[in-house]
C-alpha cells in the first residue's frame, strides 16, 4: 500500500511539481530558429516544390489530398482575384511563413504567429505530401505544441513587455512534460522496432544506409569487411534509442545519454546527408531535457568546487600538523 | 473545470500517441471506420503516427532516370542514381526526392500521372528537347556478406514511359 502511494505521489509530482519554464523558452527558439534556417535553404527549390508547374504538379498533389487538408491551390484561389500570380502567391507564403517564424523566436505576440506558422506548415504539408519525410512531421508536432503550449513565457518580448508571466504554471509544467513523454515514446518505438529486425542486430542496416545512393556520402563499402564496426554502432543505437526514457530521467546519467543521442544524430547527419533532420533531432532533445542537465552540470561543478576547497583545506591542515 | 478539461485531452492525446506509436491501437474492430478520423488527427498533429527510422525499406531504393532528346540527335540523360544536381539546388531539396521516390514506387496511379508531371517539367526546363523517356529502377544493395563476395547491385526497371512532341 505504501508501495503505491509513494508511486501515486510520484507521479502527481511528476506532473505537478513546479517545472523550469526555461525548457519552454529553449523550445521555442530553437525550433523557430531550425524552421528559418529551412526555410531559406529551400528557398532556391521553393517553387520548382510548390509551384503550380513543379515537379508534381497542384492538380495531381490536391487529387491526393482529402477534404481536411489544406492545399496551396485553395489559398490562391482566395487571393487570385486581387491580381496575384502563382509564382507571386508562392513567394508572398514564403515571407509569410519566415515572418512567422521570426515573430515566434522573438516572442512578440507568440501565440499569434505560432498559429500562423503551424497554419503555412500545415499547408506546406498538404501541397507536397509526396515529399514529406521525418524533418518536416517533427517540425509540424513542434509547431502544434507552440500553438497550445504557454512558449513566450521566458526570453520573449511577450516577457518583456509584461504579456506573459514568467513564473511556472500548472499549464507550463504539464507541456515541459508533454514534450518529454512524447520524445520518449518516438525513441522507444524507433529503438524497439528496431530490435525486431535481425538486419539491425547484425549492422546490415546501417552498412546499407551508409552505402545506397539516397544516402551515401562518402565511400564505406570498406565496412563490409570490418562488420564489427556496422554491427557495433548498431547495437548502440538501438540501446540509445530504447532506452531513452531511462537515460534521460535519470540525472546522473542523461548528461551521458544526451551526448551520445547528439553524437548519434551527428552521424546521422554526416554519413548519411540527412543533416538537417539529425539537427532538428539533437534541438527537440536538447529543448525537452537541455534546462535539466544544464542544471546536473551546475550543481557537479558546485559539488567538484566544495570537494575541492574540502580536500585542499584538509591537505593545508595536514601540512600545518606536519610543520607543527 | 478548464484544468480538468486540459488534463483530460492531454491524457487522451499522450493515449493515442503511445497506442498508435506501440502498435497497440486494433484499427480493424471499427471495420475501418477509424481509419479517416485517425488521418485527419494524423494531419492535424501526427499523434497518430508510427516512427520506425530506416526499418523496413533500407537496402532497397528506387531511382528515376529521365533520358530527354531531339530530332538533331542531342540526348540528355537524367538519374537520381549519379547525382540530382539537375533538379535540387542543395542536399536538403535532394533528400526530399527519398520520400517522393518511395510513395511513386508504391502507388501504381500515381506512378503515372506524377511520370506525367516529372515529364512536363523536364520537357520546360529543357526547351531544346523534345522527347523524354522516364524510367523507374528498383535497385537491391548487397549486404555485408554480399559485398565480400563482390555481390554486384540488383537493378530492375518497373515502370517506362516516353512521351514524344512530334
Amino acid at each position: 500500500m505504501d508501495l503505491l502511494n509513494n508511486l501515486r505521489q510520484r507521479f502527481n509530482d511528476f506532473f505537478t511539481r513546479p517545472a523550469d519554464v526555461r525548457t519552454l523558452g529553449l523550445f521555442r527558439i530553437l525550433l523557430s530558429l531550425f524552421l528559418l534556417v529551412q526555410a531559406f535553404l529551400w528557398l532556391p527549390d521553393w517553387a520548382n516544390f510548390l509551384g503550380r508547374e513543379g515537379w508534381v504538379q497542384w492538380e495531381l498533389t490536391r487529387a491526393l489530398n482529402q477534404f481536411w487538408h489544406l492545399h496551396m491551390e485553395v489559398l490562391f484561389t482566395w487571393v487570385e482575384p486581387y491580381g496575384l500570380t502563382d509564382v507571386q502567391f508562392i513567394y508572398l507564403f514564403f515571407w509569410v511563413y519566415v515572418g512567422a517564424g521570426l515573430g515566434l523566436l522573438l516572442g512578440w505576440y507568440t501565440r499569434i504567429w505560432a498559429v500562423i506558422a503551424y497554419l503555412c506548415h500545415y499547408v506546406i504539408m498538404s501541397t507536397l505530401p509526396t515529399f514529406m519525410y521525418g524533418v518536416d512531421i517533427f517540425l509540424h508536432i513542434s509547431l502544434f505544441y507552440m500553438v497550445l503550449m504557454p512558449v513566450g513565457k521566458v526570453w520573449s518580448l511577450d516577457a518583456r513587455q509584461g504579456r506573459a508571466n514568467p513564473e511556472p504554471t500548472w499549464s507550463s509544467t504539464l507541456s515541459i512534460r508533454v514534450l518529454q513523454i512524447h520524445l520518449c515514446l518516438v525513441y522507444f518505438s524507433a529503438g524497439y522496432e528496431k530490435m525486431a529486425y535481425s538486419n539491425w542486430w547484425e549492422g546490415n542496416v546501417l552498412y546499407r544506409s551508409m552505402v545506397q545512393p539516397d544516402f551515401r556520402q562518402f565511400d564505406l563499402r570498406w565496412l563490409a569487411y570490418v562488420p564489427v564496426i556496422p554491427m557495433v554502432l548498431s547495437w548502440l543505437t538501438m540501446i540509445l534509442e530504447t532506452f531513452y526514457f531511462i537515460g534521460m530521467f535519470v540525472p546522473r546519467l542523461r548528461v551521458y545519454w544526451l551526448a551520445g543521442m547528439i553524437g548519434l544524430h551527428l552521424g546521422i547527419g554526416l554519413f548519411l546527408g540527412l543533416y538537417l533532420f539529425g539537427l532538428i533531432m539533437i534541438l527537440l532533445s536538447v529543448s525537452a531535457f537541455g534546462v535539466s542537465i544544464y542544471k546536473d552540470l551546475r550543481h557537479w561543478r558546485k559539488e567538484h568546487r566544495f570537494m575541492d576547497k574540502s580536500f585542499s583545506f584538509s591537505m593545508l591542515s595536514q601540512k600545518k600538523r606536519s610543520l607543527g | 473545470m478548464y484544468k480538468k478539461l486540459v488534463y483530460g485531452l492531454t491524457t487522451l492525446h499522450l493515449c493515442l500517441v503511445t497506442a498508435v506509436i506501440l502498435r497497440m491501437l486494433p484499427l480493424g474492430i471499427f471495420n475501418g471506420k477509424l481509419e479517416a478520423p485517425l488521418a485527419c488527427l494524423t494531419s492535424v498533429n501526427y499523434s497518430a503516427w508510427r516512427f520506425a527510422f530506416f526499418t523496413p525499406d533500407i537496402g532497397k531504393s528506387t531511382e528515376i532516370e529521365a533520358i530527354l532528346s531531339n530530332r538533331a540527335g542531342d540526348t540528355i540523360r537524367l538519374s537520381t542514381n549519379e547525382d540530382f544536381r539537375f533538379f535540387t539546388h542543395n542536399l536538403e531539396s535532394e533528400n526530399r526526392f527519398y520520400g517522393y521516390k518511395v510513395h511513386s514506387a508504391k502507388d501504381s496511379m500515381f506512378i503515372d500521372l506524377s511520370a506525367r508531371s516529372a515529364s512536363t517539367f523536364l520537357l520546360n526546363e529543357y526547351p531544346t528537347m523534345d522527347r523524354i523517356t522516364y524510367r523507374m529502377n528498383g535497385m537491391i544493395y548487397p549486404e555485408m556478406q554480399e559485398q565480400r563476395r563482390d555481390s554486384a547491385i540488383i537493378e530492375d526497371t518497373f515502370y517506362e514511359i516516353t512521351f514524344s512532341l512530334y
